[in-house]
């Protein structure tokens, strides 16, 4: 066992199912997901005891973006960014986790890349404009240049509001 | 989350005027995304695996450095032979990187070098520089990369560097006064071929890059390819760190020379051989790197 080796798996015990479900917004599928937070985990271990003293988890985070950035650009002929996002179902039920998940997973696979590490890091990491700003490398200006076209893409894509209103398109 | 209409999306949207998102849209991304993304189960042997990547990962790069000082050996050593090829008619197919080229007794263009995972497109390099093919590996998420350097390359691989983790690790350490560092991407840009130029200009950036500052460069250029599918909109982006050169320098004008004379080899044909590649590329039916 390498020294810092207790630590960075208790890193991964805490941080592991968040840091997963970040996986999969950014890919739509589980087994990707996995692959993904597995491939970034083992960047990430060798050089645990030079990055565990400080902001681990916002490494982490930021080589995860960074390898799903490199895997779209990779994997390109398997990924191509849809021009017009899905259908959304005709009937929809919140609160089914299951078509939610899946519509989901669908909107966000619709945007580029950029735009789905923006949302994944504000919106569901919750990161603040600047923070998202320094995890992929850019300016805050673009950060919510970015922000406004994947709202402005999603709100199109998925058809029921949270809080129960009506959709007006 | 409301909706909105074609009309504002495409004119004055108030939702996102001037790239302001609107904070009851966010909210309800945010309820959203938590909802809606689910909770994997996480495999008992998660941590297992990583370390195995890791391993792997490690391996792959040291089996990288020593192919490329075992290969800067083998031409080192065949310039010193008898009948070791010179440009010649005889001279084959460009060599595959990692494939160094040292012809310090060269008096013209150096001998060209193709890159497998960049459509295998062929350089000719300058006299005396060095060419490095970084294989990409999609398990652990590593993409292909191509370096020329006006420099010794194999000796300058480092350990896994710090800060960004896509950086691991780029193959030279400083460079010298005057020196450059040429590294080859291969991207997706949308209307590829209506911007590439030809030839290939060298556009000055007006920051340099984390890796740039970290090599000691000064200044920094940048040049597109486009690749040898029209269709495809990929191309090889060509990133030039230069240390102190200045922009009318020599050394830039070689790098100027070497992607004017970038070429792909026929579609379904073997790379080819050639006493000078280009030409052939051109009489076979090779792609130009600068089309349009």
């Amino acid at each position: 066992m390498d020294p810092g080796d207790g630590d960075f798996e208790a890193f991964v015990a805490a941080r592991g199912p968040r840091l997963l479900r970040m996986a999969w917004l950014l890919t739509g599928d589980a087994h990707l997901a996995e692959d993904l937070l597995q491939t970034t985990l083992a960047k990430v271990w060798p050089k645990w005891h030079r990055i565990s003293g400080e902001r681990p988890e916002a490494y982490v985070r930021r080589a995860l973006v960074h390898t799903h950035a490199s895997w779209w650009r990779r994997r390109w002929r398997g990924e191509v960014p849809h021009r017009e996002v899905p259908d959304a179902a005709a009937s929809f039920d919140a609160y089914e986790s299951v078509d939610l998940a899946q519509s989901l997973a669908a909107a966000v696979r619709s945007l580029p890349v950029r735009q789905r590490a923006v949302v994944v890091l504000r919106y569901f990491e919750d990161l603040s404009v600047e923070d998202t700003a320094a995890t992929l490398g850019c300016a805050p200006g673009t950060v919510k240049s970015q922000s406004a076209k994947a709202l402005r893409t999603l709100r199109a894509a998925l058809p029921v509001p949270v809080d129960g209103g009506e959709r007006g398109v | 989350m409301s909706g909105v209409s074609e009309d504002e999306r495409e004119s004055g949207d108030p939702g996102t005027a001037g790239g302001v998102s609107r904070p009851e849209d966010e909210r309800e991304l945010r309820i959203l995304l938590e909802r809606a993304v689910p909770r994997l189960p996480a495999p008992e042997e998660r941590l297992r695996r990583v370390r195995e990547r890791a391993a792997r990962s490690r391996r792959r790069r040291r089996a990288a450095g020593t192919t490329a000082v075992a290969v800067a050996g083998l031409v080192v050593a065949g310039t010193l032979l008898p009948g070791f090829p010179r440009g010649g008619p005889d001279e084959g197919a460009p060599p595959a990187g990692p494939a160094p080229t040292v012809s310090a007794t060269d008096t013209g263009a150096g001998r060209p070098v193709r890159f497998p995972d960049l459509f295998d497109l062929t350089l000719r390099l300058p006299p005396g520089w060095q060419a490095l093919a970084v294989p990409g590996d999609p398990e652990l998420g590593l993409v292909s990369r191509g370096y020329v350097a006006s420099q010794r390359v194999p000796d300058l691989f480092t350990p896994p560097c710090p800060g960004n983790p896509e950086e691991d690790c780029d193959p030279v350490v400083a460079l010298r006064p005057g020196g450059v560092l040429v590294s080859l991407d291969m991207k997706k840009f949308a209307g590829l071929h209506t911007k590439t130029q030809d030839p290939a200009t060298l556009h000055t950036l007006t920051n340099l890059s984390v890796l740039c500052r970290k090599l000691t460069g000064t200044e920094e250029y940048s040049a597109l390819l486009a690749g040898p599918d029209p269709a495809a909109d990929l191309g090889i982006q060509v990133s030039v760190c230069a240390a102190g050169a200045g922009a009318s320098s020599p050394i830039l004008d070689d790098v100027r020379a070497m992607i004017a004379g970038a070429h792909y080899p026929a579609p379904g044909a073997r790379p080819e051989p050639s006493t000078a590649p280009t030409t052939h590329a051109r009489n076979n039916g090779g792609t130009d790197a600068h089309a349009n």
